[in-house]
């Protein structure tokens, strides 16, 4: 009787052993997957909620919505553009950002994809709005800022087409940046 | 709404397998997993994964492969990898060739020093022992054959002086053996090595070894899976020293003729016998520093008493695999 009760006691402890390893090693395995999932984000200075698409199409389809893209782009940008960020998920956020030919950042457009939605807040972090006035965008009103974006001064109009928020900022001359604001719809000129 | 191309499925592949093989790595080490049956079973896990829970994962679960997925339930989504750059190149685009080629390496290393081999080597001449060695070395086969519930092989003999001790063939088992064997060898060595290589018959590792060779081929480009895969061969070398020494009742006899043998077969062969276990010839052969240490680390355990099984063995490769497809289904 007593053999058969350690016996049982000792198989218990085993089994309570086994486990409290296999847990161990899950949550180790676990935590070490997490942290290299979330590393991309650190080493890039954004947190998990920014992502990057690889193309306008791709972009489009993790949002679930047709992108509006000037349907202007002055010869000194290059097309495609070098980086996309998205952020809130799907009918979310896009940033888009479009180098001239020397490789340094021209055109940024902004816009959410949800009616009545804002842009998402971690693609406008970093920015110090310097200066607002008021104008319009054809029938929409609109912002016109100086603003700068990581230490560099850029200028911004804003406005609301469609429901949806959009935000175009160009480092060139501002009639190019109305010309291209006045130009902006869903798909722009492809 | 799918996002995964064919290309994120492999990049799975070749990562799941890796976490796969680190996962059962750690549990053979945390829960002391010395007996090498209980090994075997616990990395077949690894092994088997990319092979079969992985597609079931992703035959079964499409939703995976969803962007909603990807953005809101995954653990790590190996595309994020891509937004940082080196040297103008996504590091999902670095680790993903880099494994690739890693594993094709490694392959590689095992494939063409074997294939190179088989191409050189010559079926050893028709011959035959004098008949009272003939009459004895059949009788210690038969008789440890019928210990390890097997039928006793044919007897190849090889009239060379350089020592030749294998098993070979699938469907008509055999053990080759020269006289360069006979001479090096004392009697209770003989025996513990004809014991060690009917042990590998018995469990059929020559058939093992030629599938495994062939799933090596298959996931060429999956380098965890060709480290586990020479891994399961040193285990299945451990497991048939273990049966053999239980065969002859003699640890010793064993690690002893393991040791002569190696020692008067260490460097390449100056005429090369064909061999019909790739796997074994793939691991002992090419790297005769990591040959020699598995050697070393063979005699060692064969200077210890047998190392006792663990309790709840099928309960724990069964934990491992659930586990580890519930982590594995988080990461794509």
């Amino acid at each position: 009787m007593t053999g058969s009760v350690t016996r049982a006691r000792e198989a218990g402890l085993e089994l309570a052993r086994m486990l409290a390893a296999l847990v161990w090693v899950a949550a180790t395995s676990a935590l070490v997957i997490a942290a290299l999932g979330a590393l991309p984000g650190w080493i890039a200075g954004e947190g998990s909620a920014v992502r990057h698409a690889a193309s306008v199409q791709e972009a489009e389809r993790r949002l679930g919505a047709m992108l509006m893209l000037p349907g202007y782009f002055p010869q000194r940008l290059a097309w495609p553009p070098s980086e996309i960020r998205l952020a809130g998920g799907r009918r979310g956020s896009a940033a888009i950002t479009v180098v001239d030919r020397t490789g340094a950042p021209a055109v940024q457009i902004l816009q959410s994809t949800a009616e009545g939605a804002e842009i998402a807040a971690p693609l406008l972090a970093d920015r110090n709005v310097l200066r607002v006035q008021r104008t319009t965008v054809g029938p929409y009103p609109a912002t016109l800022s100086a603003v700068l974006v990581a230490g560099q001064p850029w200028q911004e109009l804003a406005w609301e087409q469609r429901g949806r928020a959009v935000l175009l900022r160009t480092r060139g001359d501002l009639d190019e940046l109305y010309h291209m604001a006045h130009s902006t719809h869903p798909g722009g000129g492809r | 709404m799918t996002s995964a191309t064919w290309a994120d499925v492999l990049a799975q592949a070749i990562f799941h397998t890796l976490v796969a093989s680190l996962f059962v790595e750690a549990l053979v080490r945390t829960w002391r997993v010395r007996d090498p049956g209980q090994r075997i079973a616990l990395r077949l896990t690894a092994l088997g994964y990319p092979l079969v829970l992985f597609p079931a994962l992703v035959l079964l679960f499409p939703v995976r492969a969803g962007d909603a997925f990807r953005e809101g339930g995954a653990l790590l989504v190996g595309r994020r990898w891509a937004d940082v750059r080196l040297l103008g190149t996504g590091m999902y685009q670095w680790f993903v060739g880099g494994l690739a080629a890693m594993g094709l390496a490694l392959l590689l290393m095992d494939l063409v020093p074997f294939l190179w081999r088989r191409r050189r080597a010559r079926p050893p001449e028709p011959a035959a022992p004098d008949p009272e060695t003939a009459a004895r070395l059949g009788a210690t086969l038969a008789e440890l054959a019928a210990r390890l519930g097997t039928r006793a092989p044919a007897l190849v003999w090889v009239e060379r002086g350089a020592p030749i001790l294998f098993c070979t063939g699938i469907r008509r088992p055999a053990v080759v053996l020269s006289r360069g064997a006979l001479r090096l060898l004392d009697a209770a060595e003989l025996r513990a090595a004809l014991a060690h290589e009917l042990a590998h018959l018995a469990r059929r590792d020559p058939a093992a070894s030629w599938v495994v060779l062939l799933a090596r081929v298959a996931m060429g480009l999956n380098p965890a899976f060709q480290v586990v895969s020479r891994a399961l061969a040193r285990d299945a070398e451990w497991l048939a020293d273990d049966h053999a020494a239980e065969a002859c009742g003699d640890r010793l006899a064993l690690a002893s003729g393991l040791l002569k043998l190696h020692r008067a077969t260490a460097g390449p062969p100056p005429v090369p016998v064909r061999r019909t276990v790739p796997l074994a010839a793939a691991l002992s052969e090419p790297l005769a520093r990591v040959r020699s240490r598995d050697i070393e680390l063979r005699c060692r355990r064969l200077l210890q008493p047998p190392a006792p099984r663990l309790p709840f063995g099928a309960a724990r490769v069964a934990l491992a695999a659930l586990t580890l497809t519930a982590l594995l289904f988080f990461v794509v």
